[in-house]
């Protein structure tokens, strides 16, 4: 490990980084130079992410905090200044899903999961992109949709309308952000291989995804990682998706 | 009275005016019987005197999850528990910039257009699959959900939804003989845009701009599509999002 990370690297705030996507989203950003304000709702969870972080040459943030708190947007917000004085990136990852068959789905699920997925990722994009415009800086959001957002699955109607939502408001934001110069865009992954990933999934991949594998986390951060860059100057209001080919079957 | 919708019973939510009272209008003409659905208690009765027959109206503010779950009691006790169709035609559009929306009426937005039609759905579904009848549901999605216009963002974030509440309640109900669809209207002349109408009509008509037809849609031009979708004319169709813009989303 060199010296860390140089004072004028780039910033981003990861949600839902305690493990699975997320923290290979972080480790992911964090090879690649950025320095990371990492957030979920477990602490534990999120100082192993933090140390992953800087085994990874970079320097991590660590922020506990509930995405269904109305406080929380201005709190990470307040993190990336006060830690590295600087925001570019923002990665709205944090999803909740439970599986119930639609007729039996409970109000307080689909309140849980629009409000987590949805109404939480609008007001931090809205929060971040405000400071962005107030300050007359650029920068780019990347929300972590998923091919739930075009396909059906079963038992998931409240997840999937979440998706469907964000995949819309995202485009809707890159549409009236573009004029600041702020780009907005989503990945939507397929299948990926997480802690919470059952056998199965793993066992049928060959028949079902044209790769014959699951997705490793890193896979959905590389593809965050080009969306955040300059690489991606011309690109705003899509979503890339990262599902091994699963759509084409 | 004789038609394709003769001793069907129907839900129609935001039938006072726009899309939902052509619809209204549409279903009750082909012999359907409805249970009309509003906030709007006036414009209610105007409906079921231009209706005439023996409909019956329901005055509901569907922001409220109670009132979704009074318009299915109150259906299911007026028919004998049998829903055959529901039309969730009721939505709000509250102009807001993104960087000065307020959390009020994002909530708001996303209750009345994602929430109602979710949970009105899931309980005629569930009544539907118990007593064992194959019935349709048509929501009222949007293009905005593909191509979104600035201020319009909870707007946007919900017809988005509603296009994925489609196909995902399609899937499941699928194997119960029950369709779930949605009409993703363009630019049609309703109550939602009547001020924008009134007050900026040069940005109505740069807006018709993009509309390859040149016009807008009548209410009834979307109500016939719905008309289409829950009738058994659309017995192989579920999950479609049928895009009625006038060719807005050519190009």
């Amino acid at each position: 490990m060199g010296a860390g990370p140089s004072s004028d690297a780039p910033v981003a705030i990861v949600t839902g980084a305690g493990g699975g996507i997320g923290r290979g989203i972080a480790i992911t950003l964090a090879e690649r130079g950025y320095r990371l304000v990492v957030t979920s709702r477990t602490a534990a969870d999120l100082e192993r992410t933090r140390e992953l972080v800087e085994e990874a040459g970079s320097s991590g943030t660590v922020v506990v905090a509930d995405l269904k708190d109305p406080g929380t947007p201005s709190l990470l917000l307040r993190s990336a200044l006060d830690s590295f004085g600087r925001i570019d990136g923002l990665v709205n990852n944090a999803a909740l899903n439970i599986f119930v068959p639609f007729w039996d789905q409970p109000d307080r699920n689909l309140d849980d999961m629009i409000e987590t997925n949805l109404t939480a990722v609008f007001f931090l994009c809205q929060e971040v992109a405000s400071y962005w415009v107030r300050n007359a800086l650029t920068g780019a959001i990347v929300n972590i949709s998923s091919a739930e957002d075009t396909i059906a699955y079963p038992d998931q109607v409240p997840y999937a309308s979440s998706k469907g939502g964000l995949l819309s408001v995202t485009k809707v934001l890159a549409l009236e952000l573009g004029p600041f110069g702020i780009r907005v865009n989503a990945v939507s992954p397929g299948s990926v291989d997480t802690e919470m990933t059952p056998d199965i999934y793993r066992r049928e991949a060959p028949k079902l995804i044209p790769i014959g594998r699951l997705g490793e986390p890193q896979e959905i951060g590389t593809c965050v990682s080009f969306l955040l860059s300059d690489d991606a100057s011309y690109v705003t209001g899509t979503s890339i998706y990262a599902d091994g080919g699963y759509m084409l079957l | 009275m004789t038609g394709r919708f003769s001793g069907k019973n129907a839900i129609v939510t935001g039938a006072a005016s726009g899309i939902g009272r052509a619809t209204a209008h549409r279903l009750a003409g082909d012999g359907a019987n409805l249970l009309c659905v509003d906030r709007d208690e006036a414009g209610l009765a105007d409906l079921l005197s231009s209706l005439g027959g023996s409909h019956a109206a329901l005055t509901a503010d569907l922001s409220l999850a109670q009132a979704c779950t009074d318009v299915v009691q109150t259906a299911l006790r007026h028919w004998d528990r049998r829903i055959d169709i529901l039309v969730n035609a009721a939505a709000i559009l509250i102009r807001q910039p993104i960087l000065e929306h307020s959390r009020e009426t994002w909530d708001l937005t996303i209750d009345i257009n994602l929430k109602a039609p979710f949970r009105l759905a899931r309980d005629v579904v569930a009544s539907m699959i118990e007593g064992g009848i194959r019935g349709a549901i048509a929501n009222v999605g949007s293009i905005e959900a593909v191509l979104p216009i600035a201020g319009h963002a909870a707007y946007t974030a919900s017809k988005g939804a509603v296009t994925m509440l489609t196909r995902s309640a399609a899937f499941e109900t699928a194997p119960y003989g029950i369709r779930v669809n949605a009409v993703a209207p363009g630019a049609t002349a309703t109550g939602m845009n009547a001020d924008l109408r009134r007050d900026d009509p040069d940005r109505w008509r740069e807006m018709l701009s993009g509309t390859p037809m040149g016009r807008h849609a009548l209410p009834e031009e979307i109500a016939s599509v719905i008309a289409f979708l829950v009738s058994d004319e659309a017995s192989y169709v579920t999950g479609a999002v049928v895009t009625a813009d006038g060719g807005w989303t050519l190009h």
